[in-house]
């Protein structure tokens, strides 16, 4: 039997009981605390450090090499970061994925070792860069090339010549069955709906590629931009729908009947959506694939004087510079890697090492990364120049 | 035990301190970026510019402007009965079994990622309603403007509004519910002793609660405007003044969301200023609420 409980003793456990263990609760859960943050730094002071077993090497390799840049290259980053790793063993490769715009600032910054972009640095961001550490170097890296996609039931091939294209997203040609595309298109006849046109609402490079066109077959009058110009008309307005990401303008076309957007082709192949046969300088109708897209490239630098690596790149466009081959398709663009000519030594060896292997061995894998497109031959002679320029200081 | 009190008491104290204590790096950043913003820009010009177009560099944010405000408050409009009529069915009508686990489902909708809700929409929502209510809305109401569409998709104001309706809604059902639980019990035992209904007696506690109902929805309402994820993925991204529900608009927090990672100079600053521009409303969203709320429920804030 317990003791019964005096009157002062009740009061003071009214007074104090329910905050006692609370205070109790929570002096324990400090103490807890405490003790694992103590643990954790105690922890990471008595991890013994490796000591090497191999011999030093002659080379000195940095832990790691830092990338940053376009999306779109992304897929295809990591796929070499892994499979150089696994292969050389050497350093890692980090590259993140933050964007053109934001791949080029970090290098203005020298926040990154190489970025990746979309689009090549302006003149004047080419200028500005020019004098430090020896200017950048600037080669492709990679193919993009965007396609139309479309959702019209019933219908599973269409076939656009250049003008037709830039007046559908333009917002000039409103409905299916416009009398310009059903002469190259009998099986829209019937199709007496409006046309809904799926862009980006996010800036990104697949709209630079996609407007870098437009602009080309209006004659300049269509602005080329990572943003996409919407037609001027309200009632145009209301059938154009902005989407975010590749991702999402696929999703827009999927859901929504008797529209068109353009997606970059590893999209359009991954849906199952069907995209657009386009209409290329020879006249020939082509729908992008990896032989159309890469016959496209072969033959612009087979005919074109590209610049070199150190060179300004601001004007070129493959797509200005048309394939006249017959099995090209026209809307083709290179994404690029920029780095700086003058590196410490141990980065200087790492970008050689990282980007020959890229150029040389790295293609092969590149056919891995579904709707990805492996350099022809004399675009890896570009890049291996440009390489080549790489110095230590 | 007293220090361990003490000591707790001062630590958790030192956070409400830190809260405070922010507030004006908050307002030096601001400042900072909108003077990049006020360099380049006249804020008036920006506010009643009437175009918003990157590529062709036309900064006006007044399209955006109507965006937010159509589909906060279409949201809202949406949100006011359907809340309402759960917290009054959850506290006064169900059983308790039954209201105590609804009232955790309502919970649990307010803590699912805005992205979460956003990829609902666009992959289930929209696509079911553009084949069934818009169609329904354009075919038979379609002679009034607010329903007339050229073309029957899923992204446009109405899915916007919808889905932030359902976004917003658990914070003003548990707000309302709370201020219901808080009418004294008296009142409503007078009432039934007096041979009201029950549907009387509801209409007695509510007009009870007014204020309360009111900072339910202002408290939503802020929750609507700010909003950027999930209605960029269904709004459709298409600024205009198009006065039809069922075509798609911008926000002010859609624009900045889709452009700023790739926004550099002018661009930078001019989505800077629709920061600004939505600060600005949100700010005068809690003035004038306060306004309305002393001038018509008596002066107090509970």
């Amino acid at each position: 039997m317990a003791k019964p409980l005096s009157a002062d003793e009740v009061k003071g456990m009214r007074k104090q009981g329910i905050s006692k263990t609370m205070a109790l609760g929570s002096a324990i859960a400090v103490v807890v605390l405490v003790t694992l943050v103590a643990l954790v730094m105690l922890g990471g002071v008595l991890t013994p450090t490796p000591t090497p077993t191999t011999p030093t090497p002659t080379i000195q390799w940095p832990e790691k090499l830092l990338g940053g840049g376009a999306t779109f290259v992304n897929p295809l980053m990591q796929k070499w970061a892994y499979e150089f790793k696994q292969e050389r063993g050497l350093f890692g490769v980090d590259y993140q994925s933050i964007g053109s715009g934001q791949g080029i600032a970090k290098l203005k910054e020298q926040a990154v070792d190489f970025a990746a972009s979309d689009s090549p640095l302006k003149g004047s961001e080419w200028e500005e860069l020019k004098n430090v550490r020896g200017g950048v170097i600037q080669m492709p890296i990679t193919i993009g090339s965007v396609v139309a996609i479309f959702n019209i039931p019933g219908v599973d091939e269409l076939k656009l010549s250049q003008e037709v294209l830039l007046k559908i997203f333009d917002g000039g040609i409103k409905k299916w069955n416009n009398p310009q595309l059903v002469e190259l298109n009998p099986q829209l006849r019937n199709v007496d709906k409006d046309i809904v046109v799926v862009y980006r609402a996010d800036r990104s490079g697949t709209t630079f590629v996609w407007t870098d066109f437009l602009e080309k077959v209006s004659g300049g009058k269509f602005p080329r931009d990572l943003s996409f110009k919407l037609p001027d008309e309200e009632a145009d307005k209301a059938r154009f729908i902005g989407a975010k990401g590749n991702e999402g303008v696929t999703e827009a076309v999927r859901n929504t009947q008797y529209s068109i957007g353009y997606v970059e082709l590893s999209y359009a192949t991954l849906s199952g959506l069907a995209h657009a046969m386009v209409q290329n300088k020879v006249g020939n109708f082509v729908k992008a694939s990896m032989e159309s897209v890469t016959e496209a490239v072969k033959s612009i630098i087979e005919h074109v004087k590209l610049p070199d690596p150190l060179d300004d790149w601001s004007t070129i466009s493959l797509i200005k510079f048309e394939p006249s081959s017959s099995g090209a398709y026209p809307i083709v663009s290179f994404s690029y890697v920029m780095l700086y000519v003058e590196n410490s030594p141990e980065k200087a060896a790492a970008l050689h090492e990282f980007l020959t292997w890229v150029y040389q061995k790295g293609q092969k894998y590149v056919a891995d990364v579904p709707g990805y497109i492996p350099l022809p031959d004399n675009a890896v002679q570009i890049g291996l120049k440009g390489v080549s320029y790489i110095k230590a200081t | 035990m007293a220090v361990v009190r003490k000591s707790i008491f001062i630590f958790l104290g030192s956070f409400a301190l830190f809260l405070v204590l922010i507030l004006p790096f908050y307002f030096f950043g601001e400042l900072y970026g909108a003077s990049e913003f006020f360099s380049k820009f006249s804020f008036l010009d920006f506010i009643l510019g009437q175009e918003w177009s990157l590529p062709e560099q036309k900064y006006g944010a007044l399209q955006a402007v109507y965006g937010t405000l159509m589909t906060a408050g279409l949201a809202l409009l949406i949100t006011t009965p359907i809340s309402i009529a759960a917290a009054v069915a959850m506290s006064e009508l169900l059983p308790e079994w039954l209201s105590e686990r609804l009232g955790i489902i309502v919970d649990m909708i307010a803590a699912i990622p805005s992205v979460v809700i956003g990829l609902w929409g666009v992959l289930s929502l929209g696509p079911f309603l553009s084949n069934t209510l818009y169609r329904f809305l354009v075919e038979n109401l379609g002679f009034l403007p607010i329903f007339q569409a050229k073309t029957l998709t899923a992204y446009n104001k109405l899915t916007a509004a919808l889905m932030l309706g359902y976004m917003i809604m658990p914070f003003a059902v548990s707000v309302i519910k709370e201020n219901l639980r808080l009418v004294p019990m008296e009142i409503k035992e007078a009432a039934y002793a007096l041979g009201l209904t029950k549907w009387e007696v509801v209409r007695i506690t509510l007009s009870y609660i007014k204020p309360g109902i009111f900072a339910a929805l202002m408290l939503a309402l802020g929750r609507a405007v700010a909003e950027a994820v999930a209605v960029s993925m269904v709004i459709g991204n298409t600024c205009s003044f198009s006065v039809s529900l069922l075509e798609p608009a911008c926000t002010l927090t859609t624009l900045i969301i889709n452009n700023f990672a790739e926004a550099t100079g002018t661009e930078g600053a001019a989505l800077i200023g629709l920061g600004l521009v939505l600060f600005v409303i949100s700010i005068s969203i809690v003035l004038v609420s306060r306004l309305i709320y002393n001038k018509f429920f008596g002066g107090y804030m509970r």
